[in-house]
């Protein structure tokens, strides 16, 4: 096991180095000044120099590297190229407001997905079966950005049930709850379908199995069959879908974090695109990815802890 | 006398890609009162789909092409799902063949066959784990309160045998259906359950059907035997009727090719040559033709006649007994 | 066969190929047949075709020029003057649909053959070039799949700026793994497979094996790869429109005519729905299709779902 998780880490330590570097890479590389395409046509050589120097852009790229990689194992992501500020204060502002949003959506829609998967099962073969079957479909297809600018005109804008943008008042935990309901719909939609399909997909493959045959012999009904003796097993793989599938949420944040004004990460990286701030693009995206590949990580080594065999296995 | 069990005329077949496969070809069979019958056969003669029929669980590409399997005069194979649920594992226990694949990996010994005894409402919590840990002294399983608590991984493959059949006797069962119940065991732990299996016969009044490929099981065991080949039963009669006065040449076969009867020492053991037929396409004549010592033509175009040896008791398919 | 057919060997060839191409038309009008039988596919098939068609001959069904501005008519609600009323700027949004319709399948199209080229390539490269390059790209294929795609595509647009090429660079680099994986996987079973020694040792040239057994084998795999990635890069075509980060207005594409009915969401819905309505019926269609075509061609995997 503990083989096993090091090798896991180290991949994924070695996943971020490679995608750092490539980013890196290529923020150096870009063609033409960045500090001119930064400031426009109408910067002075001393503005250009000025930024040049804030971006550490003035010294040979290994030097830079290295020191960008230093200083980020220090915890220090920069400066932001307009307001000064540190990027990794920025980002720790912004990130709780992120990470809520994202468990939200995900938690609404294993709350909702895995049941309807599992009714799938039950009823497979059925009308219930196909209906669930087409909506799920139907929900993976739509684009989470227009189901969320479709709720915000629905039910913020026509409606005025819910509020259209921010993130709700400070301290106060219903007003923020009532700006989460819809972008939270909107990103966790798609994972509905994800998950029913995911469940019913990986939970017919466990039925076929001969111990689900001894707890129907012995009687058992088809609904405690599925809830209780295949569900669990069924679970193991949906595990590192939902983990992979983090960076499908991550990506429907960034919209709905825009579309319903909310700060958050997805929201600061899209302003610091739109004004070339490419300490906090190089900031924000380190930190999403950090945050994915660790995601992804844990799940394959809970994967491992939660299949008997496999933990056995590997012990 | 009455029979726990009547199978008339029971055809099965697969739906599969490359064709329809017979896989049961008019079944008849009667599991008396009281009484253990065996089915004896090599792998592919239709033992486990028999046995997936008894409990209704065929396969989703299993068709039923006619027949009844008639328990306490109503037929399983059309029965409700609600009494189908009372049927199974209440009123007929099941044993299956791979114990490493019986139990749910996730979930312990004890939550499973806990479970497993939901029919019995009287039993509280405490009490159902009494009867496990009952059971499992019965079936020869070693400290068995601590064991409740472990995974199936973490017994041997003999000792989970041991408690699926604990399970199906915890049910107390009217008809126990065991596939292949020994064949995973060592010697002296078959003998205990045969021993057990015995018991069970005597103090419940409870009828035993027992599918198996090993003749010693039968002999030790069986008050009737079913032999079947390639989809139907060849030979049916009492334990003596089969093995004193074999008339099938399978059955004749079947017995010769068992180690234990053997009575010269040989280099290699006997074996039955060629193969079982395709089963998509069953020849015209009788299935066992192909193999058989004593075929003639006549064997290879029409399908032999039923040879009723003893007043319906022992009969067998054959165009050689018939003559 | 090479060596006594020499003299005539064009016409069996020509023979072989015509009959190839036969069969190849027959099985394509069967596996169309079969998907129109599904009642889900049918519909894939309907709002596809549609799609497609209104891609092809825009420029004939648009009533207005796209890009007119009439300022004196903004934001009008839909009359059978404008089927979709007019937008901000009061150009007519249903002929801005339809040319967005043709923007959406050019982008998606030519980032999926870039793509599938790309994939290929060096799908082909990992399989069968040295063992250091092959863990490289593995890598490199891990490192772009555990990037969130959003954010490795604001990443690529900080970087080169946005616009119509930089948006199909992103498309192709995101969607390039997938195929690179899959020719990898084949190549690699393929490469130990009995008749693939055979041929070797018959002294066949790496590009016949890859030509005649390897490509032949994957045109399925690569088919429904593509459909099933059809919806995902309209998607991403659209939402980076909207971002303002792809098509460039005043350009039409649903994305941007969706971005103007984001900027006057409290005084019109109608561009909200003419941007998004096509977005839905286009990423639905196409799902359907692909579903419905995996099915089709993989027979295997739809019993496996519902067994």
């Amino acid at each position: 096991m503990l083989n096993y998780a090091f090798k896991r880490v180290m991949l994924g330590i070695l996943i971020l180095l490679f995608t750092m570097m490539v980013m890196y890479v290529a923020v150096y590389l870009i063609p033409g000044d960045p500090a001119a395409v930064a400031l426009g046509p109408r910067a002075t050589p001393e503005m250009k120099a000025d930024l040049l120097a804030r971006m550490g852009l003035d010294q040979p790229i290994y030097i830079q590297f290295s020191s960008f990689i230093v200083n980020i194992l220090h915890g220090d992501l920069g400066l932001d190229v307009w307001s000064n500020r540190e990027v990794s204060a920025i980002i720790s502002e912004t990130m709780p407001n992120t990470m809520i949003l994202a468990f939200a959506s995900i938690g609404w829609a294993l709350a909702l997905g895995i049941p309807l998967g599992c009714f799938s099962v039950i009823y497979r073969n059925s009308f219930v079966d196909r209906i669930i079957g087409i909506l799920s479909v139907s929900f993976i297809a739509i684009p989470s950005f227009v189901v969320a600018i479709f709720v915000l005109l629905i039910f913020a804008v026509q409606l005025r049930w819910l509020p259209a943008i921010g993130a709700g008042e400070e301290g106060d935990i219903l007003s923020q709850a009532r700006a989460l309901i819809l972008p939270a719909f909107a990103i966790g939609l798609g994972w509905v379908g994800y998950l029913a399909r995911m469940v019913r997909a990986s939970m017919l493959e466990v039925m076929g199995e001969q111990h689900i045959r001894t707890a129907r012999a012995f009687g058992l009904s088809e609904t405690r069959v599925v809830f209780r003796y295949a569900l669990a097993i069924s679970l193991i793989p949906v595990i590192s879908l939902i983990a992979v599938g983090m960076g499908g949420i991550i990506s429907g944040s960034v919209f709905a974090e825009i579309i319903f004004a909310r700060p958050g990460i997805g929201n600061l990286t899209y302003n610091a695109v739109t004004s070339r701030n490419y300490p906090v693009v190089m900031g924000a995206v380190m930190v999403t990815t950090v945050f994915y590949v660790s995601i992804t990580v844990m799940a394959d080594l809970l994967m491992a802890y939660t299949d008997p065999r496999v933990r056995d296995v590997l012990k | 006398m009455n029979n726990a069990l009547e199978i008339n005329n029971l055809s099965i077949h697969y739906q599969t890609d490359s064709g329809e496969v017979r896989a049961l070809r008019n079944v008849n069979l009667k599991v008396p009162d009281g009484k253990v019958v065996g089915i004896v056969g090599e792998s592919g003669c239709g033992k486990s789909t028999l046995m997936s029929a008894i409990i209704n669980l065929l396969s989703e590409n299993a068709i039923v092409k006619n027949g009844k399997i008639l328990f306490e005069n109503t037929d399983i194979l059309t029965m409700s799902k609600h009494r189908l649920r009372k049927l199974r594992g209440y009123d007929i226990a099941t044993v299956f063949q791979d114990p490493m694949t019986t139990f749910n990996p996730v979930m312990t010994i004890g939550q499973q066959l806990t479970d497993f005894q939901h029919r019995f409402k009287e039993r509280n919590r405490q009490q159902k784990r009494q009867k496990i840990i009952e059971m499992f002294e019965l079936v020869g399983i070693p400290d068995p309160a601590q064991r409740l608590n472990q995974f199936p991984h973490e017994f041997s493959g003999g000792m989970r045998q041991r408690m699926a059949i604990a399970a199906a006797l915890l049910m107390n069962p009217r008809l126990l259906v065991a596939d292949e119940p020994t064949t995973a065991l060592d010697v002296t732990m078959e003998a205990q359950i045969l021993h057990l299996l015995r018991k069970m016969k005597n103090d419940f009044n409870g009828s035993i059907l027992i599918i198996t490929h090993h003749l010693g099981v039968v002999a030790e065991l069986c008050d009737y035997i079913t032999v079947m080949y390639a989809g139907e039963v060849v030979e049916q009669g009492t334990v003596e009727d089969i093995f004193y006065r074999p008339s099938h040449p399978y059955t004749k076969a079947l017995l010769e090719c068992d180690p234990a009867v053997l009575k010269r020492k040989t280099r290699y053991l006997p074996t039955i040559k060629g193969r079982i037929p395709d089963l998509r396409t069953p020849p015209p004549g009788c299935v066992f033709a192909n193999r058989c010592s004593k075929v003639s033509a006549q064997c290879t175009q029409t399908a032999p006649p039923v040879v009723d040896l003893s007043d319906g008791n022992h009969w067998c398919i054959c165009h050689e007994v018939s003559k | 066969m090479s060596l006594n057919s020499t003299s005539h060997a064009r016409s069996p060839l020509r023979n072989n190929l015509l009959v190839n191409i036969k069969a190849h038309l027959a099985s394509i009008w069967n596996t169309v047949l079969q998907i129109s039988r599904d009642p889900i596919g049918a519909l894939g098939l309907f709002l596809v075709t549609t799609i497609i068609f209104i891609a092809f001959f825009a420029d004939f069904l648009m009533p207005y020029d796209p890009n007119q501005i009439n300022v004196l008519n903004r934001l009008a609600d839909p009359t059978w003057e404008h089927w979709l009323g007019t937008d901000n700027l009061g150009r007519d949004s249903f002929s801005r649909v339809l040319i967005g319709t043709r923007v959406a399948m050019q982008v998606a199209i030519v980032s999926i053959g870039l793509a599938m080229v790309g994939g290929i390539v060096l799908g082909l490269i990992s399989g069968y070039g040295p063992k250091w390059l092959d863990s490289l790209l593995v890598l490199i294929f891990d490192s772009m799949s555990s990037l969130p795609m959003i954010m490795f595509a604001m990443a690529v647009i900080t970087v080169l700026g946005p616009g119509t090429y930089t948006l199909i660079i992103v498309i192709v680099s995101v969607s390039i793994p997938g195929y690179a994986r899959m020719i990898r996987a084949q190549t690699l079973s393929l490469k130990n497979s009995e008749f693939i020694l055979a041929e070797r040792s018959l002294n066949a040239s790496s590009g016949r094996i890859i030509f005649n057994h390897l490509l032949p084998n994957v045109v399925g795999s690569l088919v429904i790869l593509a459909s099933m990635d059809m919806p995902v890069v309209i998607m991403l075509e659209a939402g980076l429109s909207f971002l303002g980060l792809g098509i460039k207005p005043p350009d039409a594409s649903w994305g941007t005519i969706l971005n103007d009915g984001y900027s006057f969401i409290r005084d019109s819905p109608v561009l909200i729905i003419a941007g998004g309505g096509p977005l839905i019926l286009a990423t639905l269609g196409f799902t359907f299709l692909g579903e419905s075509l995996r099915d089709a061609l993989d027979p295997k995997l739809k019993k496996r779902g519902s067994k």
